[in-house]
């Protein structure tokens, strides 16, 4: 069974053959599995984070139905669907990218992070240059810096403070996803990770899907209302 | 034990059905499960805009007044479906060990509490306005000017002669046809839901009504169907 320091250290094979669990913990899988409860409780964080975003929409929405109806009439379900769809497809190119690291299969794995950080870099940008800037340009801004001459509801700065709020900080994680999938690549292609180490591609795997799950609650929240 | 010595148990490529979380096994989604789980929930996303233009459809065109509680009960309902297949394939929850399953739950009702008790508030306010209202002071727009932000900004872009009343006429969607010469909500104007809205964004006296009336703007229309 069990015993301390159970991992032996082989001299071959590649940085993830070779890796030893830090001395706390029994072995690999042991350090895996309390990582991985770790992101667990981290993600849960997250969650309550936009959990207090999603009371507040609540709240406004309640209390302004109009303003929230004309202000979603004003989005476009076109890019808020296409940015969807982009980043369903990065959510499951980051599933494969685990499963690629699971089997060691080194080249799918380096391919399907690239292609994760496309999708996330392609959210960003039809955020910004399709949704955000547009929107700047008009003055369909949050609270006293709306400056919209042509509002049907005398709420809807509250409406663009929930709007861009939400997706802002959405965008945030979305950026620091791009940041910690860079750091994942730079690694997979030092070698660091296979079938027995892969324990940073399963985290931010895992980061990423919440960040993916977020959006879906969004997405209908935001752009879909009438 | 040590996962090393068992060069097998990471390449199980078949997800359990049942129960035996056991930690030296590392289950490996298979490709098809996961692309699988990537079409239906692209279905899903495509339906959930589907079920929106269809409820638009039916209220506007067909003139069947739906309740305001089917659009965000259709859209939350598949966003729900769509969390849940990411939570059980992408994010291997369904093959997990059961205790990061129990942080989510844990985490999931805390987010229903918030919104609970959030809503039990709100849907009390109208018992409670009127032992309360005396103490209840309007919170201020963070502009200087009399008025909300909507109507300043209105005001501001007539003053500077940018406003366009053709556009004003034009720029809203979700303009029921057959609609759009009616009285219906505007920036002097709002139609709350129960009366919540303090008196600073309520109506406003007729006579400043009458002298926007001047320049020509157009009367908006109604911006949705309640």
């Amino acid at each position: 069974m069990s015993t301390l320091h159970a991992d032996h250290a082989p001299s071959g094979g590649t940085y993830a053959d070779r890796y030893v669990a830090a001395a706390h913990f029994r072995d690999r899988d042991h350090e895996f599995e309390s990582v991985k409860m770790g992101v667990w409780l981290f993600l849960s964080t997250e969650i309550l984070l936009f959990a207090g975003m999603f009371v507040g929409y609540a709240i406004l929405r309640m209390l302004h139905p109009e303003a929230f109806i004309a202000g979603s009439g004003k989005l476009s379900t076109f890019w808020g669907l296409l940015n969807t769809v982009v980043l369903l497809i990065s959510s499951w190119t980051v599933a494969m990218a685990v499963r690629s690291a699971q089997l060691g299969k080194q080249g799918a794995l380096q391919f399907h992070l690239i292609v994760t950080n496309l999708c996330a870099t392609a959210f960003v940008v039809i955020k910004l240059v399709f949704e955000y800037y547009p929107k700047w340009q008009e003055g369909k801004l949050p609270g006293k810096w709306f400056s919209y001459p042509y509002a049907v509801d005398p709420s809807e700065p509250l409406w663009w403070g929930i709007y861009f709020g939400s997706t802002a900080i959405h965008a945030t994680h979305v950026i620091i996803g791009m940041g910690l999938l860079t750091w994942l690549l730079i690694r997979a292609r030092k070698g660091h990770f296979g079938p027995h180490h892969y324990t940073a591609v399963e985290g931010v795997g895992l980061y990423w899907h919440i960040v993916d799950m977020v959006w879906i609650f969004l997405f209908p929240l935001l752009y879909l209302i009438h | 034990m040590s996962s090393h010595a068992d060069p097998h148990a990471h390449a199980a490529d078949h997800p359990r059905t049942h129960g035996h979380w056991n930690p030296h096994t590392h289950v490996v989604v298979s490709a098809r499960t996961l692309t699988s789980v990537l079409v239906i929930l692209l279905v899903f996303t495509f339906l959930t805009v589907g079920a929106a233009k269809a409820e638009q459809f039916v209220m506007y065109t067909i003139g069947f007044p739906l309740p305001g509680w089917v659009n965000v009960a259709v859209a939350l309902s598949i966003a729900v479906v769509k969390a849940v297949l990411v939570a059980m394939f992408f994010m291997q929850l369904k093959y997990d060990n059961p205790m990061n399953s129990l942080v989510m739950i844990f985490c999931l009702m805390a987010l229903a509490s918030f919104l609970g008790f959030t809503m039990l508030d709100l849907g009390q306010r109208n018992s409670i306005y009127p032992f309360k209202s005396e103490y209840i002071v309007p919170g201020g727009t963070g502009i200087k000017g009399d008025g909300p932000i909507a109507t300043l900004a209105r005001q501001k872009a007539i003053q500077d002669g940018t406003y366009d009343p053709e556009h004003a006429a034009h720029a809203h969607k979700f303009i029921p046809p057959g609609q759009d010469d009616g009285p219906g909500s505007s920036a002097q104007r709002s139609r709350p839901l129960k009366g919540l809205t303090l008196p600073e964004l309520g109506a406003a006296p007729p006579a400043k009504h009458a002298e926007h009336s001047e320049h020509g703007k157009p009367e908006p229309a109604p911006a949705g169907g309640h």
